[in-house]
């Protein structure tokens, strides 16, 4: 994969006395499909909007293609693509006014392309802005910000505010046109179905700090759910990285991140008898890391 | 890169550039010709509908609709120097008041010529009026637009544009008092004129000849320190509200 696309290093944020992002680190490597994960407020789009230079951070750095964000601002936003979430743009333009207006900042923009893109993406270009469905709006956003065919394409919520047929359109044209040529792909979400089937690093924002970032497929197979019925005065702090733990009935549920055999063992020392062993979606994963009972010791 | 700010503001205000012109003219040489007042009373009500209404309802629409659209997030992620995006837009706001408030004043001079006998006001008068004028009006568009909360609306831009005018008409009514009552000027000397001039509307002792010189370059250099401390802060605000 060789170099990282995005840097961040140590990153910190407040508006006014309310600090936002405590130390954000992360690396999205080159070429892939990144999903930013968070609720809403977590300081996603704090976040990207410190990457694209629009803020200055209280500490820390933010690199793009090895570029300072704060050094360089206006050609990191000439590299990057990007797409804010519920992207309102100027209605009283035409869309072909729009992106003729939009292709003057950008010295490598790719007429043809566009013109593909406008093909591709159904889009009437004699309409105007105000005039455009939600579904329309962002593919339109999404033209704007692939027309100047930029390696890093950051995508903020995107599919905020469409339904679900629009939503599954988008992600199609999204997964058509930037999973083949090598495009580094940022994309934040609160949907992690959505983020699921196209991510293949996956970072999870929690109250202003990374709280885990991985490969999709190796997170997936890392973190594993325990059902079993416990022992008397079983003690669960003789396990180690349990982010969750929920009673029901005599049953209890445990979930593991990093799970291996010496942790499966640990667990079965625990258990009166069988043990059911799941995996999880990431919308579960996402789940134990952001609001998983961590409670450990001595099950009551 | 900046062509494509002037092409967006262009068509953004181009309406309101027409209709303050339109408007503020006809206005005038209506009143003018109906000779519903003096010469003099109807060309200082052009200047201060120029330089206090219209500036006022400028500064109401020139960074507040484009925070209200949430159309500043799209406008700022292009790769264009905010400070240029901010210029741009003042500059086209700034426009909108002072196009007219010029067009008003030319087209005056230019009937005081065609016949100098029957107007009670020179071009030294239309000439002195209009620089004023458009002097305050500016230094009053500015901070209006620029000392606005960041995010507000069009209408809390109104309100602090009415609550800026409030302060400055407090301050002339103060001042006049003291400078013709109490002599606090001599008797402050130079810290007295800088009191009394960093008010806009001070300007409007310039309109008559009499004022000596050093006075109207302390009032200009005031006003010029007052609007580039406004357009620092306006620039701040804007980086902040992307």
């Amino acid at each position: 994969m060789g170099k990282n696309a995005i840097e961040i290093e140590e990153l910190e944020y407040s508006y006014g006395r309310n600090q936002v992002l405590k130390g954000v680190n992360l690396r999205v490597p080159a070429g892939s499909i990144f999903g930013f994960l968070g609720r809403n407020g977590a300081g996603k789009t704090t976040t990207i909007k410190l990457l694209l230079g629009l803020f200055r951070p209280d500490a820390g750095t933010c690199r793009v293609k090895e570029l300072d964000s704060q050094i360089n601002p206006i050609i990191v936003r000439r590299t990057v693509g990007y797409m804010a979430e519920d992207q309102q743009m100027y209605g009283w333009m035409r869309i072909e006014q729009i992106i003729k207006w939009v292709a003057s900042f950008y010295p490598n923009w790719d007429e043809d392309f566009t013109s593909r893109l406008l093909e591709m993406l159904e889009l009437p270009s004699k309409s105007k802005v105000k005039t455009l469905s939600k579904g329309q709006n962002s593919r339109l956003a999404l033209l704007l910000a692939l027309g100047h065919r930029p390696e890093v394409v950051i995508l903020d919520d995107p599919t905020l505010g469409l339904d679900p047929i629009a939503r599954k359109d988008f992600l199609r044209h999204v997964i058509d046109l930037l999973q083949s040529n090598g495009v580094t792909v940022f994309f934040s979400s609160h949907l992690l179905y959505e983020i699921e089937p196209v991510a293949d690093h996956v970072a999870i924002l929690d109250k202003g700090v990374i709280i885990k970032s991985a490969k999709t497929e190796q997170l997936r197979e890392s973190i594993r759910k325990f059902i079993f019925t416990p022992k008397q005065q079983a003690d669960f702090s003789s396990v180690p990285g349990i982010l969750d733990l929920l009673t029901s009935g005599d049953n209890v549920s445990v979930t593991l991140e990093d799970c291996d055999e010496q942790k499966r063992a640990a667990i079965r020392r625990l258990s009166a008898n069988g043990i059911q062993e799941t995996a999880l979606n990431l919308d579960e994963i996402f789940e134990v890391y952001v609001i998983g009972n961590r409670a450990k010791g001595k099950r009551e | 890169m900046i062509r494509p700010l002037i092409w967006k503001e262009w068509h953004e205000q181009r309406w309101k550039l027409a209709f303050g012109t339109v408007m503020l003219a006809s206005c005038t040489w209506s009143a003018l010709a109906a000779r519903m007042a003096t010469d003099s009373e109807v060309i200082i009500a052009a200047w201060i509908f120029g330089a206090l209404v219209l500036s006022w309802y400028s500064a109401m629409g020139v960074f507040a609709p484009e925070i209200a659209a949430k159309t500043i997030t799209f406008l700022s992620s292009k790769p264009v120097g905010s400070w240029k995006v901010f210029f741009c837009k003042w500059f086209f706001g700034w426009l909108n008041f002072a196009v007219p408030t010029l067009v008003c004043c030319l087209g005056l001079a230019v009937s005081v010529l065609a016949r100098p006998q029957g107007r009670y006001f020179n071009i030294e008068f239309i000439a002195r009026g209009t620089c004023v004028a458009i002097c305050v009006g500016t230094v009053f568009y500015t901070m209006t637009c620029c000392l606005a909360p960041r995010k507000s609306g069009e209408a809390l831009t109104g309100f602090v544009g009415l609550m800026i005018l409030l302060a400055m008409f407090i301050h002339t009514f103060l001042l006049e008092f003291a400078f013709f009552q109490v002599n606090a000027l001599v008797k402050f000397g130079f810290f007295g004129k800088i009191a009394f001039f960093v008010n806009p509307l001070s300007g409007i002792n310039f309109i008559e000849p009499s004022r000596e010189f050093s006075s109207a370059c302390l009032y200009f250099a005031e006003q010029i320190v007052l609007l580039l401390l406004c357009l620092w802060l306006g620039i701040r605000k804007w980086q902040r509200s992307s």
